[in-house]
Formats: structure tokens, sequence, C-alpha cells
């Protein structure tokens, strides 16, 4: 699998980003895109990205290390529990994965960060034994 | 073709539009930029369909017109880009 990820800007810089969809439930799945990091130890929606979608997010448990600071912005981290996340690949296929997702939520309401992205960790990395590689030019996740 | 097969082409198809509204707002981020700044927009087949002051706002005005906000790109304008080294 070979899975097609792109430059756009986000928190100021050009940042690796990929788009995927999340299964939650019986809800139909929804699109989101994410800044791939693997320096981020966890895959985390942002609150921000769940606007208008109809996941639920207020009721769930904290993680123990939270609050985690983004920049200048501290984020309670919950656990959504483990979801589908479905990626297309270069072949036009979808490519099927169970993770667990933790929600972002800025614990300052009007933070001047404006969006919040999502960010597909390294633990996400780490468990589907993926990597980034370049070929000729352009950024793929690949399985090892 | 099975209902499985119908669900994946769909999810496809969202995913397939989402990019392209994506490569929409960066392609178009400069004109944006003077037309929305410091505005949350909802971005759905290529269109702005609404902005507003906050999210929510921009969400509800998008919704109430017929939107399915869920699968429409909604991103922050930013005027001047806020740096964050990660």
């Amino acid at each position: 699998m070979d899975v097609p990820l792109y430059e756009g800007k986000s928190l100021g810089f050009d940042r690796i980003l990929v788009n995927f969809s999340l299964k939650f439930k019986s809800l139909p799945p929804y699109p989101f895109s994410a800044i791939v990091d693997t320096g981020c130890p966890f895959t985390f929606i942002s609150e921000d990205s769940l606007k208008g979608k109809r996941i639920p997010y207020s009721e769930l448990k904290t993680i123990d290390k939270s609050p985690v600071s983004l920049g200048f912005v501290k984020l309670d981290i919950r656990e959504l529990g483990n979801y589908k996340i479905f990626f297309r690949d270069i072949n036009n296929q979808l490519i099927e994965f169970e993770h667990p997702i933790y929600v972002g939520v800025p614990l300052i309401k009007g933070h001047l960060l404006g969006k919040i992205p999502c960010f597909i960790g390294k633990d996400f990395i780490d468990k589907h034994k993926l990597s980034i590689i370049t070929k000729e030019g352009k950024r793929f996740l690949c399985k090892e | 073709m099975t209902d499985l097969n119908n669900s994946n082409l769909q999810v496809l198809k969202d995913l397939n539009a989402f990019g392209e509204d994506l490569s929409f707002l960066n392609g178009s981020m400069k004109i944006l930029k003077k037309k929305f700044g410091d505005k949350f927009i909802v971005i759905k087949d290529k269109k702005v369909i609404s902005a507003g002051d906050t999210i929510d706002e921009a969400i509800t005005d998008a919704s109430k017109r017929g939107v399915d906000v869920g699968k429409a790109v909604v991103e922050f304008v930013p005027k001047k880009e806020k740096v964050l080294i990660l």
C-alpha cells in the first residue's frame, strides 16, 4: 500500500498531511485531514475538526497525562476509543486500520491558533508498521 | 455489487471530494485571505459556503444552507499566520 501524503499549510509552516475517514459507531465515515507527525506520541482529532460531525466527546475520559501543550495552547486529551480509519491509496483503494483515537480539547476557548489540526502520531506509525518514504519527489505512507 | 462495496465507494467519493476542497483552499489562500481574513470558512464543492467569526457561526450558517458540514472543509483563514514549531 502507498498512501499519498501532501504538503499543506498548518500552524504557519508547510506540513506533511494526509486525508482519512474515521468511522465512529453507526455514524457514516467522516473525512479529516491530519499532520503526520512522528514526534507526536498519539493520534488525535481536534475538537475543532469534530464540530459539525455528530461524534460526541464531552463525556469522554481524560488521559492521565493531560493536559498537553501544543505551543501555548493546553489541550485536554480524551479517549474516544478504538475506531476504524480509512485511507485512500494510489490505486484508489481503501486501506483500513483500527486504532485508538483521542480527542484534543483546548482548555482555553478563543485561543489564538485559529483551528487546531488533527495529528497522526508515532503510535499509529509504530503500531501498523508504517514509514514515510519519498519516491520521485512525492511522499507516501507505506507498510514496512 | 455488495452493500460493503457501495459503502466503500461512498467513502472514497467523500475522501476525494474532501481532498479537492482542501486543494481549492490551499490554492486560493491568497484570495481567501483578502476576503475572509481571520474568519472561519466552510468549503464544499470548491466553493466558500459560509464564513464567520467563530467556527460555530460558520458551521451553523452552512448547515442552514443545506450543506453536510461533516463532509465539508472547515478552516480558519488567518490574516497573519501563527507559527508553531512542533
